[in-house]
């Protein structure tokens, strides 16, 4: 009787165990892309998924009527969203769960009682500090800054000043910063984001790109040195190409993206107030590399939004594969999520916004009209402890969900960094060294060689000092004897000869 | 007076580098052994140097290893040098032979190759902050060498100190050249060879059916 309860539950624990283990193969193995991540040489290699599409919500999953081409997604801080629906000039709150509409903003009222709407709005963004909604109104020419109640608080149009030199005002995208400065993206504007103080007056340009300095640019520039003026004026001009969209973290760093087919320098940039790009010195692509447009078509990334989350992790949605690159703040490749298909988790070729609560990320298809959410998988839970423990110098806490990651991932190489990091800091020089080996890395591998290095002195320093003893003795030794037995030696006779022949 | 073995000959040579060759032609000395052993010494050097250099200097790691590019670096690299010199210089009144020019021009690559194995040599000991002593190491080797092969090539061939200036340039020019010919010849031969491979693969069709 004993012995059959036992067995039992033996039997039942063993079951269990194999239960968890399978549960565990299907969700690294649930998403239908091929998930990938780059390795030490830039190439391409499987990777275990860490997000998968948990669901696409339509406009009518939501209560509110189809979408029509939805082109930007907000966030706020009691974690409400927004729906920019261009194509039906309004924007839908969606509650935090994002399974109901619970408000839509389509008119809006002036002082005076008029009313106003919207035309083919493109950007949304609800200040935290100001507790204003904006809205970027493209096809009125105008952004709109509004309160709860909908009621007009400023309107921006196209500023008077004479720093502004174009013809068009077309906001596509709109932040605004702790201080209430409002930053626009204008479209076929290439200066930059244009800048609005919190009264609605222009201050100027932010954060503009830079033309890269490729062979094409030298070669026009030397050809304008000396061609005529007639001539200058029918060549083309090189123009940096204007930012696409940008978000903004807690610390007011604007981050922005640039969608262009020539250029990769620019593609992301973390700018700091005086407008100076902080990724400038990283030494990082952003987007795909080469060797992952290999099996379809070649294509070059072209960044359509960016979202910062609460981490500061950057998450950002290239148009051309539908896929969404996560990165650490540092500019580390975390994970790669998404495609161009027809299924859940798929896109069709125009993605047009993305934005992150928690453990979602949540993508809107302007062709597709869904917003497909994102679900961090058990390995992406693993991955993010350990990145953010290990970012904030944590490095003992890492090691454990970093070993982890590592039994799921073997290919994932920022897990033998952490390790070697962790094991540094525990002052293991040797299994530093061993890990950073492994990841490649040989700033990490100077660190722990360093250790060793000097730990090694310490312990050997007495034998050191006996064996450089003991070889001078030595040398002395042989010197002095080879100098007596030369003294000693008779000399041949053909020395002799020629030392005759000398004197 | 210099009554040297070949070995204290490789010394006097390397440590003299004004004289030294100069004694060297003079005693009509110099062994095709040691000099072949310094060049198969080098391709060992660059090997170790690219791969067994201590990992703290790894700017990059190659994913697979092939022998070939070593042989063409180094091996292949000396021969062309001592065909063009020759070619050169023969048409430049030069005195040298071609075995003279190997001999010569092979004890003046010493003090680079010995630098190759004192650099891969210390990167296991040294951290980064501390590479100014491999650079040290790497620097001296190449002046010292280039200083012997140029006294090397003015004594091969007697040449003024001129005169060895526009052989050398023109050296490197005839090396050009020849690795161009070379690239040629191999894509012509490899052409050949498919030609002839495809007759013969269809041959043995006709004759099959």
């Amino acid at each position: 009787m004993h012995k059959k309860a036992k067995r039992l539950a033996a039997a039942s624990v063993s079951l269990l165990l194999t239960g968890t283990v399978i549960g565990h193969l299907v969700v690294s193995a649930s998403e239908h892309y091929n998930v990938y991540n780059y390795d030490r040489w830039d190439e391409a290699v499987s990777s275990q998924a860490g997000y998968e599409a948990s669901r696409a919500v339509s406009g009518t999953d939501l209560g509110c009527g189809e979408f029509n081409t939805p082109s930007d997604l907000f966030r706020d801080s009691e974690n409400n969203f927004y729906v920019v629906d261009n194509g039906n000039n309004r924007v839908v709150v969606v509650d935090s769960t994002f399974t109901e509409a619970t408000d839509v903003l389509d008119t809006f009222y002036y002082e005076d009682g008029s009313e106003t709407t919207l035309n083919a709005p493109e950007g949304v963004y609800v200040s935290e500090d100001t507790g204003y909604t904006y809205i970027a109104d493209t096809g009125n020419s105008r952004c709109l800054v509004v309160d709860d109640e909908n009621n007009m608080q400023m309107e921006l149009t196209k500023p008077d000043s004479t720093l502004y030199e174009n013809e068009t005002f077309k906001p596509q995208k709109v932040v605004v910063d702790k201080a209430g400065n409002i930053y626009l993206v204008l479209s076929n504007i290439t200066s930059g984001a244009a800048m609005f103080d919190n009264t609605g007056e222009f201050q100027g340009y932010f954060g503009s790109n830079s033309v890269e300095a490729t062979a094409e640019v030298i070669a026009d520039y030397f050809w304008n040195l000396i061609a005529t003026d007639e001539m200058r004026a029918n060549s083309s001009r090189n123009v940096a190409a204007g930012i696409t969209n940008f978000d903004i973290d807690d610390e007011g760093f604007i981050y922005t993206v640039t969608q262009s087919s020539s250029t990769e320098s620019d593609r992301v940039k973390k700018v700091n107030p005086a407008g100076y790009n902080l990724y400038s010195s990283l030494d990082v692509t952003f987007g795909d590399l080469d060797s992952a447009s290999t099996d379809t078509s070649d294509y070059t990334t072209q960044m359509v939004d960016i979202d910062v989350d609460d981490i500061g992790r950057l998450n950002c949605l290239d148009l051309e594969s539908g896929r969404v690159f996560q990165y650490d703040e540092d500019g580390n490749l975390l994970f790669i999520l998404g495609t161009t298909a027809d299924q859940v988790g798929g896109f069709s070729m125009k993605v047009t916004a993305i934005e992150t609560m928690d453990e979602n990320i949540y993508v809107s298809d302007a062709m597709k009209n869904t917003v497909t959410i994102f679900t961090e998988t058990d390995f992406g839970g693993i991955v993010h402890e350990a990145v953010s423990l290990y970012n904030s110098g944590y490095y003992e806490e890492a090691l454990e969900p970093w070993q982890e990651v590592l039994k799921r991932d073997g290919n994932y190489r920022m897990a033998y960094v952490g390790i070697s990091s962790a094991l540094y800091n525990e002052s293991d020089y040797e299994g530093a060294m061993k890990y950073a080996k492994l990841a490649e890395s040989s700033k990490q591998y100077n660190k722990a060689f360093e250790g060793y290095r000097s730990e090694w002195l310490d312990e050997n320093f007495v034998w050191i000092v006996v064996v450089i003893v003991l070889l001078v003795a030595l040398w002395i030794f042989f010197y002095i004897r080879n100098k007596r037995k030369k003294k000693n030696a008779p000399k041949n006779l053909i020395d002799l000869l020629h030392e005759g022949e000398e004197e | 007076m210099m009554d040297l073995t070949q070995r204290q000959w490789v010394k006097h040579s390397v440590f003299h580098p004004f004289e030294g060759f100069e004694d060297l032609r003079w005693k009509k000395s110099g062994s095709v052994l040691y000099a072949t052993i310094v060049i198969l010494l080098w391709f060992v050097a660059a090997i170790l140097y690219k791969n067994a250099y201590g990992y703290q200097f790894h700017a990059s790691s190659e994913k697979m290893f092939s022998v070939v590019p070593y042989i063409v670096q180094t091996i292949c690299l000396f021969l062309v040098w001592v065909v063009g010199n020759w070619s050169i210089c023969t048409l430049l009144d030069g005195e040298g032979t071609m075995k003279k020019i190997y001999i010569y021009s092979a004890y003046a690559l010493i003090p680079y190759v010995v630098g190759l194995y004192i650099q891969t040599i210390l990167s296991h000991f040294l951290v980064q902050d501390e590479s100014i002593f491999i650079t040290v190491v790497q620097v001296v080797g190449i002046i010292w060498s280039v200083v012997l092969m140029f006294n090397a090539i003015k004594a091969v061939h007697q040449y003024s100190i001129s005169k060895t200036i526009l052989a050398i340039i023109l050296t490197l020019v005839a090396m050009i050249i020849i690795l161009i010919l070379l690239v040629l010849m191999v894509a012509l031969f490899q052409q050949v060879y498919v030609f002839i491979s495809s007759v013969y693969t269809e041959i043995t069709y006709r004759v099959r059916v």
